[in-house]
């Protein structure tokens, strides 16, 4: 379990450039889920990212996984690195070995590994993300875009960390792509019980994916809960410039015209945020109208 | 119909020997001046190099793309190396990394690379600069950095760039995927003005299919090809197909389809929009409670 | 971390510096630096220093930002007092121990040295890097150098070449920061083991760099040619360089601080 106690970063600190990124923030990443990070670009949501495998250190508070403080010293730190895999922003910027094997074999060669802990830990990252015997021994430089966003991923997977962080993984991806590589997350989270952090602006996404989210604003946590608690908080997202899901947009909508017209609405939930949800609530009410089954709406 | 852009037999391949697989295979379509036109595919199905040949970044293998260009006066062939210039002067193209079509430091020294490419007096230059970056709604940004820029503020200077060459059609090739949601809403909405206000014919590559839908012709491109040419009504009513494009429709689409396949037939398939299906649905529980 | 670098960066602004005509500016650097080492003692150096901070008020460059642009070459400077300390030989003893002496002259010698470095930096960087944007002085190289154009030299293309690579620099710190740090988060430890170890740590990083600066100059040209970039033929500009009053005003300054020093020097012991 990742905690953030009270932590604050700020970039160039006693500079001209002074900015506060991170400001006096608390939270748990809880085992086992689906945490999503929510808030555009500037709320501190990438600043955090790099606290939790202590790339950078908090200005002030602490950061402390599974009870230890990551920052206490330099080999903590270290170590760190591999029990929280971070997957930046457009990771597939990063390769560099001359096939997918290898650079997928970087982290845990850093981990001081044997030929066949890397050979093994290797052939299960590749299996995750679907990457099969024989583009292992391509190079990453032949592939598609989202085949080597997928290598990108596997070389963090490899390490085996406990809390896997993702920075936007699916960004500039097509529908599929987007779809594929989410899918492939969640089912490797399943399987292997890491706990996943999704950094992204992309609400629909995170609503979709994540078991829990964390909204950030200027360098604050705006609200966090389920994705039901915190797309029930609609007017603070949209004042700190975060779009909602559509699908909470429709039925935020369908809500005001019909009370616009003195209809109860108690009977639309509001918080749904995802098309299997907001079908599941509308054919109900709308089936009456065709005489099938009987009126929710009294 | 005014045509602006006109393909005829557009194949293309990037083996130079033309018996390897074509990117773009015997294409023929029309992009009338003054409209917006959306084109649609997963990554490799063909549509940036669509993009790249109707503004002479690529050269066709065969066949040929002729633009109508009121500035040059006559139709100009996109293969004539005479012609080129002309081309690119009347078609101008946003790319998608904000970062890598950026030439100069500060904002106003890059939009005046254009008209200063073009031999443009240094007096003129100066209005269309002032008169792009307003329209971007960067004028207070002239002096800035461009470095300092937020990504959708350079794509927003570089779409002044493209304007300050005063263009009759503009391309943006994946211009929105790299900008985070309020980046996009911002480019989107210049994108939609240019259209609107200034008349220039707009062509978007995207695969974010609700700004597809706000164009009035969508087009798919899979394996080379267009596969759909409509109205985004038309167009996104082909669920499953574009499903199996790896493409998908609007939430919103989705969502009224559902319905509509579960027997809720004062649904109709092809909403667009959230207000839309706001509207629709709202109507609909109205009547219910009557 | 990398973003800390502040040498070589233009501050936009609307000063009397920002404003004059950055073909002047090239040369009122070379006649700064004459100035400076024409300074060879205490009176000179001090009027060679009010020309440097009335300079440097003009500019309405932050003084911060010019002591952070000190940082880079401050091992220099330490390095160029203590060796003048030490090895300056001279007549009045200040203190010694051991075999090492220290003179009066030795010290005197060192202070003035670093003066005159810290002006020199100072100096250029407020009227030139500073004040300039690299656009405004690759234009002003190139029109300086035209006459060269005419017996085959690319001027054009070279001063392009430069205002390109100076627009990237800071992309490029950008992306190596990025890079490093996401190799970081793969375990790449760039701060223990060998010399030879840490040289290879480099690697992850070089090439990836490469790569993407590759791919960066592809989409560059692409951008360049659609906005009609076809070399420097019938290419016009929207800043016009014309030379005006402040121009001559300040060349008059330079040229007046210039012949004070000259005469000081005729006056005073040269110590420089």
């Amino acid at each position: 379990m990742i905690e953030f106690s009270d932590v604050s970063y700020v970039y160039g600190k006693h500079t001209p450039f002074e900015r506060v990124a991170v400001n006096n923030i608390s939270f748990k990443i809880e085992d086992g889920l689906v945490t999503g990070i929510i808030g555009h670009t500037g709320s501190g949501k990438s600043t955090v990212a790099q606290m939790m495998n202590a790339l950078i250190a908090p200005t002030s508070g602490k950061v402390l996984l599974n009870g230890a403080d990551i920052n206490s010293s330099r080999t903590e730190s270290y170590k760190t690195r591999f029990k929280v895999g971070l997957v930046f922003q457009y990771p597939e910027y990063q390769l560099f070995e001359e096939t997918v094997e290898k650079d997928i074999a970087y982290g845990p060669s850093n981990m001081g590994l044997d030929d066949n802990g890397i050979k093994e830990r290797v052939e299960m990252a590749a299996e995750f993300v679907g990457l099969s015997k024989q583009v292992l021994k391509s190079s990453p430089f032949e592939l598609s875009g989202g085949q080597k966003r997928r290598v990108a991923i596997a070389g963090v997977i490899a390490m085996q960390p406990e809390v896997l962080v993702l920075d936007e993984p699916a960004a500039g991806l097509d529908p599929r792509g987007r779809s594929e590589i989410l899918g492939r997350l969640t089912k490797y989270r399943k399987t292997s019980g890491t706990s996943l952090v999704l950094i992204s602006h992309s609400m629909e996404d995170v609503a979709e994916y994540s078991d829990r989210i964390i909204a950030m604003n200027d360098g604050r946590i705006l609200c966090s809960g389920t994705p039901a608690q915190v797309f029930s908080h609609h007017e603070e997202l949209k004042n700190s410039g975060l779009a909602l899901p559509q699908i909470t947009n429709i039925m935020l909508k369908v809500k005001e015209k019909c009370e616009k017209q003195g209809i109860n609405t108690d009977f639309l939930d509001s918080s749904v945020f995802t098309v299997e949800d907001a079908y599941n609530a509308l054919l109900p009410i709308l089936r009456t109208s065709d005489g099938k089954g009987d009126s929710y709406v009294k | 119909m005014d045509y602006i852009i006109k393909a005829q037999g557009l194949t293309f391949s990037y083996d130079d020997d033309g018996n390897g697989s074509k990117t773009v295979e015997n294409l023929d379509f029309t992009i009338e001046r003054g409209s917006f036109t959306a084109i649609i595919g997963h990554n490799g199905s063909g549509k940036s190099t669509i993009a790249k040949l109707m503004c002479g970044v690529l050269e066709p293998t065969s066949g040929e793309i002729f633009i109508n260009s009121k500035g040059a006066g006559r139709t100009l062939r996109v293969s004539d190396d005479n012609d080129i210039f002309d081309v690119r002067k009347t078609v101008g193209m946003v790319f998608q990394n904000p970062d890598n079509q950026l030439v100069a430091t500060v904002v106003e020294e890059d939009v005046a690379f254009a008209p200063e490419n073009m031999g443009v007096p240094s007096n003129e230059i100066r209005q269309k600069v002032d008169d792009a970056l307003r329209a971007v709604g960067l004028y207070e940004y002239r002096l800035h950095d461009t470095h300092k820029l937020s990504g959708g503020q350079k794509q927003r200077v570089a779409i002044a760039g493209i304007l300050a060459m005063s263009p009759e059609c503009v391309i943006f090739d994946e211009s929105t995927a790299m900008l985070d949601p309020r980046g996009r809403d911002d480019v989107m909405r210049i994108i939609c003005e240019m259209r609107n206000k200034y008349g220039i014919t707009v062509i978007l590559i995207t695969h974010y299919m609700n700004e597809a839908a706000l164009a009035d012709r969508v087009m798919v491109a899979e394996a080379g090809k267009i596969i759909l040419d409509g109205t985004p009504k038309d167009v996104f009513l082909q669920k499953e197909l574009l499903k199996s494009c790896g493409l998908e429709v609007p939430q919103a689409t989705e969502l009224a389809s559902r319905l509509h396949a579960a027997g809720i037939s004062d649904i109709p398939q092809n909403v667009l929009d959230t207000e839309e299906a706001a509207q629709i649905i709202a109507a609909l529980i109205a009547k219910n409670t009557k | 971390m990398l973003n800390d670098i502040t040498l070589g960066q233009f501050f936009p602004g609307n000063s009397l510096l920002h404003k004059l005509d950055p073909r002047a500016k090239i040369i009122f650097t070379i006649l700064y630096i004459v100035i400076i080492f024409s300074a060879k003692n205490p009176f000179s150096l001090a009027v060679a220093a009010i020309l440097a901070v009335s300079l440097t008020a003009l500019s309405r460059i932050n003084i911060k930002t010019i002591l952070k642009s000190m940082k880079p070459i401050l091992f220099i400077m330490v390095f160029t007092a203590v060796m003048n300390i030490f090895w300056t030989p001279g007549e009045n003893v200040l203190f010694s121990f051991g075999k090492i002496t220290v003179y009066y002259e030795g010290v005197r010698f060192a202070v003035m040295m670093v003066i005159r470095l810290v002006l020199l930096i100072t100096g250029t960087f407020v009227i030139l890097t500073y004040t300039t944007s690299p656009v405004a002085l690759t234009d002003a190289i190139e029109r300086l150098t035209s006459p060269l154009s005419k017996i085959g030299v690319p001027t054009h293309e070279f001063a392009m070449m430069m205002s390109i690579a100076l627009r990237f620099i800071p992309t490029l710190i950008d992306e190596t920061d990025k890079i490093i740090c996401a190799q970081k988060a793969r375990g790449a430890d760039f701060e223990t083991g060998s010399l030879l170890k840490r040289a290879k740590a480099l690697i992850p990083i070089l090439i990836p760099l490469f790569i993407s600066s590759f791919r960066r100059a592809d989409e560059l040209a692409s951008a360049m040619e659609c906005r009609l970039y076809h070399g420097g033929n019938g290419r016009t500009r929207m800043k016009v360089l014309k030379l005006s009053a402040r121009d001559y005003m300040t060349s008059l300054a330079f040229a007046a601080t210039l012949a004070l020093i000259i005469f000081l020097n005729t006056r005073f012991e040269a110590i420089l």
